[in-house]
């Protein structure tokens, strides 16, 4: 019984990097009709921006001066910034050209964005950068070979607490993120517009609703949820790697496709089903781990094949 | 200006394509204050993409459109809607997975959060069955409560021009009955309706003057009584 407690504390934890990276591919995939395949890179390149800026922030003494809670509220800050920058890069570069072209376009063109964010990554961090971080915290120091090797995520969060208040906090703040978002999305002006795109885009033009401006604020309100994804991964996983926005972005897609592309809580329980299902097979089946990423994409495959619409289905997947 | 009709909408030489097939070419039409004008066609004929034009939803090439006189070229879609012009097409459908009274509010997008009740109460006034589908999600209406629904949406926002594109599209004969009376009314409160139907008949009864549209192009305009005796609408294949 502990055992199944412990598993599903830890699926949960996954569930939460998967569902923030899986509401960013529905909250865009909702006001575009496209996939944007580089959220899990933009999420990655927030928790490399973190990690930047506390570098700069530690070298200039920042922490001396302010805080704790303050200097990591601004580190996060920061990162939320370059997120939606880039976010909105994704869609003024990779999306809108293509508006009225094959939406084969999009997809290749957010792929390629997703590249370009890796390389910018391995480019800008070099070891030096590494042996800083890791100075600070003696846990998570590693031996650095080259600059493309994983970074050490800087502890930010709880510092000195255990591993599994850490991981309890990650957990609070996504439930936290969710219920703002749940609220922006009902109760406030834009949120309602972009549901209204999502449902219908055509009615939402003639409504008045200025689509265009709706879109960037979305596409700026994603990049800040994959910024905070960002974070949440870096102090879970406490090693990040220049490419890991690969791997959280099939698991984010693949989340939301499980849940339904164009439903938000269908990225909440898209990605923790896909957690749960990864968590308990490494824990339960002998030499599980290297079989589970396989499990949760045969189940994605599954969903895919007999039910294209996800959990919490409208017509979606069609769109693709 | 006293004494003389004051347009509404005026639209001269308005071309639109899609992609390079030319849809409309050279239309050009007045839509008269307070009055019901309508614009018959065949399907295909280009009714809806005049519609869409007047809204920037489908853009014009060439042309020229006034809202009361001003002109409105350059001005983007929610720019026109804020501006007075409203749309109640039953094809485009509805927010279907909000209920009835979001699906208003969206609709009463550029009105004052305080004024906004007040707004909504008149609309369950004059559309009695959307007070009792109020909590209800639009997609689970009727074809008629839909419908009644786009023509909500529309006039919730108190345009100086109403664009009704097909409303009886889809309908069955009573339900085309409640949907012309609810013109009838809106009608008496003198707001301008431009009325785009292919139901000729129907149209005339409510329309004081109106176009007919053949393949992208005005082939005849003219008072509704001068249009029924036309052969444009006598034919009944049209």
């Amino acid at each position: 019984m502990d055992m199944f407690f412990g598993l599903a504390v830890s699926a949960i934890l996954l569930g939460c990097t998967y569902t923030l990276v899986a509401i960013g591919f529905s909250l865009f995939f909702g006001v575009m009709d496209v996939v944007v395949f580089c959220c899990g890179d933009i999420a990655i390149f927030g928790s490399f921006a973190i990690m930047g800026a506390y570098v700069v922030s530690q070298s200039a003494g920042l922490f001396g001066i302010f805080p704790f809670w303050v200097c990591v509220t601004l580190l996060i800050l920061i990162g939320a910034v370059f997120c939606a920058a880039w976010g909105l890069i994704t869609h003024q570069l990779s999306i809108k050209p293509f508006q009225n072209s094959s939406e084969l376009m999009p997809l290749l063109s957010t792929i390629a964005m997703g590249t370009v964010i890796k390389e910018v990554l391995g480019l800008l961090f070099k070891p030096v950068v590494n042996t800083i971080s890791t100075a600070f915290d003696s846990e998570s120091a590693v031996t650095v070979v080259s600059g493309r090797n994983p970074q050490g995520f800087p502890s930010l969060l709880l510092p000195g607490g255990t591993v599994d208040a850490r991981h309890l906090v990650i957990i609070a703040i996504t439930a936290v993120l969710l219920f703002l978002l749940f609220l922006f999305l009902n109760k406030t002006k834009i949120g309602m517009s972009m549901q209204a795109i999502s449902q219908n885009k055509e009615l939402s033009l003639m409504t008045g609703i200025n689509v265009s401006r709706v879109i960037i604020i979305t596409f700026l309100i994603g990049g800040v949820m994959l910024a905070i994804s960002g974070f949440l991964v870096g102090s879970y996983q406490k090693l990040m790697s220049f490419d890991d926005g690969a791997m959280y972005g099939a698991k984010g897609f693949s989340a939301a496709v499980v849940g339904g592309l164009r439903n938000t809580w269908g990225a909440v329980i898209g990605g923790m089903l896909l957690a749960f299902v990864e968590v308990f097979v490494s824990g339960y089946i002998p030499r599980g781990t290297a079989y589970s990423s396989i499990v949760a994409f045969v189940i994605v495959v599954i969903f895919i094949v007999f039910k294209p619409d996800g959990i919490i289905g409208d017509k979606s997947v069609e769109k693709v | 200006m006293s004494g003389t009709v004051v347009n509404t909408l005026e639209i001269d030489g308005l071309d639109t394509s899609y992609g390079r097939i030319p849809m409309l070419r050279g239309v050009s039409l007045n839509v008269p204050g307070g009055q019901v004008c309508c614009v018959l066609g065949a399907n295909g004929a280009g009714k809806t993409t005049l519609a869409k034009a007047i809204l920037n939803i489908v853009k014009a090439d060439n042309g020229t459109m006034k809202l009361e006189g001003e002109c409105m070229d350059s001005w983007p879609t929610h720019k026109r809607v804020k501006s007075g012009i409203a749309i109640s097409a039953a094809a485009v459908g509805t927010f279907h997975k909000m209920t009835v009274e979001d699906n208003l509010k969206m609709g009463a997008y550029y009105i004052d959060d305080s004024l906004l009740n007040e707004r909504l109460e008149e609309i369950y006034q004059s559309f009695p069955v959307l007070r009792e589908r109020l909590r209800q999600k639009a997609g689970t209406l009727s074809g008629g409560e839909r419908t009644m629904l786009a023509i909500a949406r529309a006039v919730v926002n108190k345009p100086k021009l109403l664009i009704l594109d097909e409303p009886s599209l889809g309908l069955a004969p009573i339900m085309v009955e409640e949907v012309f009376e609810i013109i009838r009314r809106l009608r008496a409160t003198q707001i301008s309706i431009l009325l785009v139907e292919q139901n000729a008949a129907k149209a005339l009864s409510v329309a004081s003057s109106g176009y007919v549209i053949q393949k992208g192009a005005i082939v005849f305009s003219g008072t509704a009584d001068e249009l029924s005796r036309s052969e444009f609408v006598e034919n009944p294949v049209m």
